[in-house]
Parts: structure tokens; C-alpha cells; sequence
């Protein structure tokens, strides 16, 4: 992690963005794009989250995350709710801003 | 082989929302039948047509996502594919969405099954801007692929043509199958070498796939090994695989397997799909912005839920006027026809009575599920459940569960019937075992009869505060529920929300006529029994000595008419009370009151006597029936909840305080529900195991809480 953080401000490599900026999903800012990173819990959380297509890798935008409730996020052409609770395990790092 | 003679079997499966129940209906129209999968209550629909020279039986798999062993419904929709081995598997894909999609189409390929990809709303993908290029995508994935618009019912003769063409002359490639890469190749031929030595015990499962499955550590797989002669080994084995592929990748392998899955599928896509447009903000997204808006998404549940109430019981009001009017005249009928005497007591009042008393309720059933049909097939219900889910996660519950709670409030029949929508086995139990305590629309009547004689005042204020004890002891039991049967988290709360679509006609009437028909299908076995029970109960054994002899108190009173001594009014007037005081002594008499009297002890610290428990009793039959069943034991006559001299006599009777009266309705609210509702709740969960303890934990509970109330009143001096 550490050293990850040291090298952040090259900005190049993959590995030293995903460190330096991820955060969980409970964190995200409605409006803005997010790559999905990983989830910490049980292979049954796991398997449905990735194969409703929500997989590490994918990029998705938050709808709605009003601090309260689930957050709504559109990911690959379908939308998705997730529970409060669950979205303290979802790990994402925030895309750069396009263009 | 003759017509007629090619019997074949189709499945269809998909991702839920793809669209799939529209296309079998476009293929199987009214010949479809509903039914569940063996042991569980996963809908099982199944349709039969004839195609060409093919008779063609149509199965609906489950919608799911995945096919690991997570859920229910995964493990059916797999479990079908293996052991009934369909001719063809068409798998429904939704193309404006095929990327997330085709993810269950890699695991249905690694089945080894025939494969037609249905592209399901090729229009709407068209029109998102997706050029897909279908011959090229066919080559790609190595299955035949149709492109499809279910709800304009476009491409389905296509579909069928490609069914019958796979069976008669196969498809020039194979499913092509997920490249897991060499190192997992290696782990999957020495478990696949394990598992060969006893192929008995593969159970018609692929070895390969069984050796995939192991390392992804299925719970399913692992189940079926464990009969295996080599099971320890290949435990050791499929441990040993994973512990190395872990190492080597740096993550758990059923990880490495999902990525790898999408990985051929973004490969696929890539090449055989181009985007000419950015997604655009639709009209989806302006529905949303109001629906499941943070501030204006509870207000715009509330209203449509109100109106989902209001149409359902005052639209139903008519017909179950017109229903209550045939049964009635049903019952004339019989009366003529049938002698007077002990058979036709059982076809009026037994048989007639019991089976309308449900019959009743069907209006209401029907509009309930067309409008629950509509919420569905609009895609409204998972934005409910968004909406509701911030409110149910603080109580232990998710969103989905709220909606059969509310349509308790109506009647408990259909809210069992509509936790169907709960996924999760757990919770969808928890959410039935509440469900009684939202005061069904049945024990109205009971609240109106007793705190109209007792509170004439402000009666709506009582019985408001009889919901409210409702709703608080369905939360509180909640809780207790999750802490002691039910341990654990609520499964995590992670839905679609699909984008609006305008439900076809067919598909809306098709979906109440559905639950409905089970509905009166339950009306006609199971609730006749019952009712011919609670008949036998109310009537046996007969009394053949009154106090008074009521028969030629009658004949005195018709002769007095005769001689013009009394008016005609006054005459009816005296036959009736004369054949009320009857029916009362002989309820009185009967088992069912017989049994009232021997529960008496049990609910003497309630301040209930007999004549409370056997009205107690009969709400078995119908909580509705409560009220009439007091207005016979009180001998008045026909009672209904307005009488005014039911009500009057139990105010008058000095026995009753308004506290025992407050008591009497608590427990009427709280104790079990009635037979119909019963009949379904065993349907629902087919465990005898949850309906005792349905039916023994509420009426416990009601038994505690009248006790506390009597008893903690009584303490306040408020009995007098």
C-alpha cells in the first residue's frame, strides 16, 4: 500500500491508481463514474453481484446515493440496486474525469 | 416415425427481466400449465403445441443470472438441464443488455446441451445505437442465434424453425467453451481423472464440469461427491487445486472463473458488436428521477399503493355483491330441493356456506393480482422495494417484503400467495409469519360489532388503535424471529431495477388468471373439507331436549296468527327469536361448543367466557364468521355487524366490561388466521413443520397479549 501511495502521482500505472484511489461504494458520489474493484464477503455475495454484471473490471456511473437507503448505479445497460449494508464491502476505485 | 410421433422437449431459460415469459407465452398461448418444481414453490410453467410434425413441450426455467448453486432457483434451472435432459435449450438473451446476458449463456454452453441464443428486443438494441452481427456472433459463441422481439411476437416461427432444424440436422459447431487457461486445464483433468474411476456416481453430470464445478467449491457438486467411492481424495484434490491456483493468481478461482467468463464474452462482443451511440438519457431515467427519488419516491409509493387498495376492494364490490347474491340463491335453491333435515343443513350451511364464504373473496384475489401484474410488468416492483428498503432494513426485513404485508391488510389469502416475490427462502418465511398480524379485511366486521357496542362514541379511534397493535407486534416479532428461528443477516439486498416496459394485455390477464385459478382450485378441495368439518363441529350431536319446547311454541304462535290474535310482522318476529333461542341451545350443545366450554379454564384469566370461545372457534372457518356465530349464541337471530340488538345485548351484559371487550379484539386480531389462509400458507411452504408453528405461535402470542391486557387493565382498575 505504501509504496503503491509513494508512486501515486505518476498517475501512469494501473496498480498505483487502483491504490491511491479506492474507496467502497457507500462513498460514492452520485453523478460520478467508478471502476469496480472487488467485494469482501461470501462466495454466494460474490457470485451474484459479478453475475448481475457488476464484475472487477466493469465501469459504472452512481444514480443515486443519498447517504440513506440503497444505491441505485447503472452498470453495462441495466440498473442496480444495493443495499446500504452491502455497499460497505464493495470495493471501487474512481475513474480519471474523461477527456 | 408417424406425426405427431417426435415428442421433444424445449427449455427455455434467461436472465430474469429478458423477457422470457413473454416469448413462451407468444409460443405456448393458453396451453400452458402452472405447477412448482418438485419441493419447492419455484413456479414450474409448462406449455404444450404442436410445431410441423413436432409436439412440443415447453418448459420456463426459473430467470436467474447464474447458475452456480446460490439460490433456488439457480440449482432448479441447472438440476432441469442435467437430469431431464432437454432436446434444446433456447436461452433468452436480452440484446440491448447482451454483454451481463450472455454470462449465463457460458454456463448453460459448459452443460453440453443443444443451444439456440434467442436475441430477445433486438429493436430496442437497434435503437440504443448496438449493431450487432448476428451470423458473425453465432460463429463466435458456436450456437445458432435468432434475433427475436417478444413483446411484438417477432421472430418466434424463426426460433421454432431453428428448434426443429438443431434436432433434424445438428449445428455445424460446438458450444464454444470458456478458455480457463492452462493451469486450471491441468487441475480439471486430474480431478476429472478422480472423479472417472466411479462413474456411477456422477449422476448424468459432465466430469469435466463436476471438476470446474469442485473448484469453484459448489455446495451442490460438493454434496454428490461426498457419495463418491473416491470422495476423500477428491475433497483433498479440489482442495489442493484451489490452494494452488489461489497462489498463482492471486485471487480466489471461482474469481478467476468470473473474470475469465467475461473476459470471452467481452472478446465476443467486441468483435461481432459495435456501439454507433452514446447510452442516452431515456425515458426510464425521467420515470425513475420521480419514482425512487430520495424525498418524492415514499410519497409516489404511498399513492400508488393507495390506489392498488382502493381499486382492488371498491371495484370489487360489485361482483362479490353479485357473487354473495348466486350463493344465496344457490342456497334457496338447495333449501327446495333438497328435504329439510340433516343433509340439506350440510349443503346450505356446511358446504354452500363454507365454499362461498371463500368464493367471496375472489373479485378481490382477481383485481389484487392484475394490479400486482401490472406493478411487476411495468418494472415498478423493484423500484417498491428500492423505495421501501431504507424502512424494512431498520425493522429486518428488505423491501420486497413490505408488499405482502400491505395486501395483508386486505387479506391474508393473496398476501401469502404474493411473498412469492421474496426470493429468499428466509425471509420470505419471516415475512408469512408476520403477515397475520396486519389485520386482515375479514376481522373488520369483529372490530365494528364489539367496539361499535362498546365505544359508540369514538369507535374508529378503538379500532385504529387494534391496527396499530398490529403493525407493532409484526415488527417486534421480526426481531424476535431473526434472534432465535431465523438467525442471521437479511440476505444482501442487491435487485435490477429494469427499465419501464408496457406490459402486454396478455401477459397481465395470463398472470391473474393464473393465481386466481389456484386460488378457486383451493376453494374446491382442501376449504370444502374444512368447512364440512366445522359444520359437523357447529351441528353434532343434536339436542333433542330444549328448556322449552320451541315446536309447538311455534305452532302456538302460527295458530294465534290464524285467528288474526297477533300481525304477520309479530308473528315472524317470534318464529325467529323462537328458532335463534334453538340454534343457540344447540350450538351450545354441539362439540364445537362443547369445546368452548373445555377451553373455558384457558380463557377465564382473558375474562372470556364459553360463549367468547366459541365464537373464538368459528373464526377458524372465516374470521367474519366470528360475528355470526356470537349472533347465534346470543340467540338474536341473523346478526351482522350493525345489529342493533347483538349489540345492545352484549353492552347490557353485565358479564362483559369494555376491557374484556378491548381483550376479545386484540385476540381476535392476533390469534391464527383462518382456514383459507392456512390453506395456502401450507401450499406456499409446503412444510407442515412452519404451518404448527404458524398456527401455535400466534395464537400463543394472542393468548399473552389479551392476558397482559386483561390482566395489566385489570391492575389499573379499568374493569369496571
Amino acid at each position: 500500500m505504501r509504496f503503491w501511495n509513494s508512486t501515486a502521482k505518476s498517475g501512469g500505472g494501473s496498480k498505483t491508481t487502483r491504490a491511491s484511489n479506492s474507496l467502497y461504494l457507500s462513498n460514492a458520489r452520485e453523478g460520478e463514474t467508478y471502476t469496480m474493484l472487488g467485494l469482501e464477503g461470501g462466495h454466494r455475495f460474490k457470485e451474484k453481484v459479478y453475475s448481475m454484471g457488476l464484475n472487477p473490471g466493469v465501469k459504472f456511473k452512481i444514480l443515486q446515493n443519498s447517504g440513506r437507503g440503497p444505491v441505485e448505479l447503472q452498470v453495462r445497460q441495466t440498473k442496480l440496486a444495493i443495499g446500504r449494508g452491502m455497499t460497505a464491502r464493495i470495493k471501487i476505485r474512481k475513474n480519471d474525469a474523461p477527456g | 416415425m408417424t406425426p405427431r410421433d417426435k415428442n421433444i422437449v424445449v427449455a427455455l431459460a434467461g436472465n430474469p427481466n429478458s423477457g422470457k415469459t413473454t416469448i413462451f407465452n407468444n409460443l405456448t398461448g393458453a396451453n400452458q400449465h402452472v405447477g412448482n418444481f418438485p419441493g419447492v414453490t419455484v413456479e414450474k410453467k409448462e406449455g404444450r403445441f404442436n410445431y410441423r410434425d413436432y409436439r412440443i413441450t415447453l418448459i420456463d426455467l426459473p430467470g436467474t443470472y447464474s447458475l452456480s448453486a446460490y439460490s433456488i432457483e439457480e440449482i432448479i434451472a441447472r438440476n432441469f438441464i442435467i437430469h431431464e435432459k432437454p432436446d434444446v435449450i433456447i436461452d433468452i438473451v436480452d440484446a440491448s443488455n447482451i454483454e451481463r446476458n450472455l454470462y449465463l449463456t457460458t454456463q448453460i454452453s459448459e452443460l453440453g446441451m443443444p443451444i439456440i441464443l434467442a436475441l430477445n428486443m433486438s429493436d430496442m438494441a437497434k435503437n440504443s445505437g448496438l449493431m450487432i452481427d448476428y451470423n458473425y456472433l453465432s460463429k463466435l459463441l458456436g450456437v445458432p442465434v435468432v434475433p427475436t422481439v417478444g413483446n411484438k411476437n417477432k421472430g418466434m416461427k424463426e426460433l421454432l424453425e431453428a428448434v426443429i432444424d438443431l434436432i433434424e440436422n445438428g449445428f455445424e459447431l460446438e458450444p464454444a467453451a470458456v478458455k480457463y487457461g492452462k493451469e486450471f486445464e491441468k487441475e480439471i483433468s486430474r480431478l476429472t481423472e478422480l472423479i472417472a474411476k466411479d462413474s456411477q456416481k456422477t449422476n448424468g453430470y459432465k466430469e469435466d464440469w463436476l471438476s470446474l464445478k469442485l473448484i469453484e467449491n459448489d455446495s451442490e457438486v460438493n454434496k454428490l461427491i461426498s457419495g463418491h467411492s473416491q470422495a476423500d481424495d477428491i475433497f483433498k484434490r479440489a482442495a489442493r487445486s484451489r490452494q494452488r491456483l489461489k497462489s498463482l493468481y492471486g485471487d480466489e478461482p471461482s474469481t478467476v472463473i468470473t473474470d475469465k467468463r467475461y473476459g470471452f464474452i467481452s472478446g465476443a462482443c467486441s468483435e461481432a458488436t459495435t456501439m454507433t451511440a452514446e447510452r442516452r438519457h431515456d425515458i426510464s431515467d425521467t420515470i425513475d428521477y420521480l419514482l425512487i427519488h430520495p424525498v418524492l419516491g415514499l410519497p409516489m409509493f404511498a399513492i400508488l399503493m393507495w390506489l392498488v387498495f382502493h381499486v382492488t376492494f371498491s371495484l370489487g364490490e360489485k361482483p362479490i355483491e353479485l357473487i354473495e347474491w348466486s350463493i344465496e340463491h344457490l342456497a334457496g335453491l338447495a333449501s327446495i330441493y333438497i328435504p329439510d333435515g340433516m343433509i340439506n343443513s350440510l349443503v346450505v350451511d356446511g358446504i354452500i356456506g363454507g365454499v362461498g364464504a371463500v368464493i367471496v373473496f375472489l373479485p378481490n384475489i382477481m383485481l389484487l393480482f392484475l394490479a400486482i401484474a401490472l406493478l411487476e410488468d411495468t418494472g415498478y416492483m423493484a423500484r417498491a422495494a428500492f423505495v421501501m428498503d431504507r424502512i424494512m432494513h431498520k425493522i429486518g426485513l428488505h423491501g420486497k417484503s413490505f408488499i405482502p404485508m400491505l395486501i395483508g391488510f386486505g387479506c391474508t389469502v393473496p398476501a401469502f400467495m404474493g411473498s412469492r416475490i421474496i426470493e429468499d427462502k428466509t425471509d420470505r418465511l419471516i415475512t408469512m409469519h408476520v403477515t397475520n398480524f396486519m389485520s386482515c379485511g375479514a376481522r373488520l366486521p369483529v372490530y365494528i360489532l364489539i367496539c361499535g357496542a362498546f365505544w359508540p362514541q369514538n369507535a374508529g379511534t378503538v379500532v385504529f388503535s387494534v391496527y396499530a397493535i398490529g403493525v407493532v407486534v409484526a415488527i417486534v416479532m421480526v426481531k424476535v424471529l431473526r434472534i432465535t428461528r431465523f438467525k442471521g443477516m437479511s440476505s444482501p439486498f442487491v435487485m435490477e431495477l429494469p427499465p419501464y416496459r408496457m406490459p402486454t394485455v396478455k401477459s397481465l390477464f395470463l398472470h391473474m388468471w393464473e393465481r386466481s385459478w389456484m386460488y378457486l382450485r383451493k376453494a374446491g378441495t382442501i376449504i370444502l373439507g374444512i368447512s364440512i368439518i366445522m359444520w359437523f363441529l357447529m351441528t353434532f350431536p343434536q339436542k333433542r331436549n330444549y328448556s322449552h319446547d320451541y315446536q309447538s311454541m311455534i305452532a302456538k304462535t302460527q295458530a294465534a296468527f290464524q285467528v288474526s290474535q297477533i300481525t304477520d310482522d309479530e308473528k315472524n318476529e317470534q318464529i325467529t327469536g323462537y328458532r335463534s333461542q334453538m340454534a343457540s341451545e344447540n350450538l351450545e350443545y354441539s362439540l364445537a361448543g362443547r369445546l368452548g366450554k373445555d377451553i373455558e379454564p384457558l380463557l377465564k384469566p382473558l375474562g372470556f367466557d364459553w360463549r367468547l370461545g366459541i365464537a373464538i372457534i368459528s373464526g377458524f372457518a372465516a374470521k367474519e364468521v366470528v360475528v355470526s356465530t356470537m349472533g347465534t349464541v346470543y340467540g338474536v337471530g341473523e346478526a351482522d355487524e350493525t345489529s342493533e340488538s347483538l349489540r345492545s345485548r352484549l353492552a347490557n351484559d353485565p358479564k362483559y366490561s369494555k376491557l374484556i371487550a378491548y381483550t376479545f379484539v386484540v385476540f381476535i386480531l392476533l390469534c391464527m388466521p383462518c382456514m383459507a389462509a392456512l390453506a395456502v400458507f401450507i401450499r406456499e411452504t409446503r412444510s407442515w413443520k412452519e404451518l404448527l408453528f404458524q398456527m401455535s405461535y400466534t395464537t400463543a402470542l394472542a393468548w399473552f397479549v389479551a392476558l397482559m391486557i386483561h390482566q395489566g387493565g385489570k391492575l389499573l382498575g379499568l374493569d369496571g
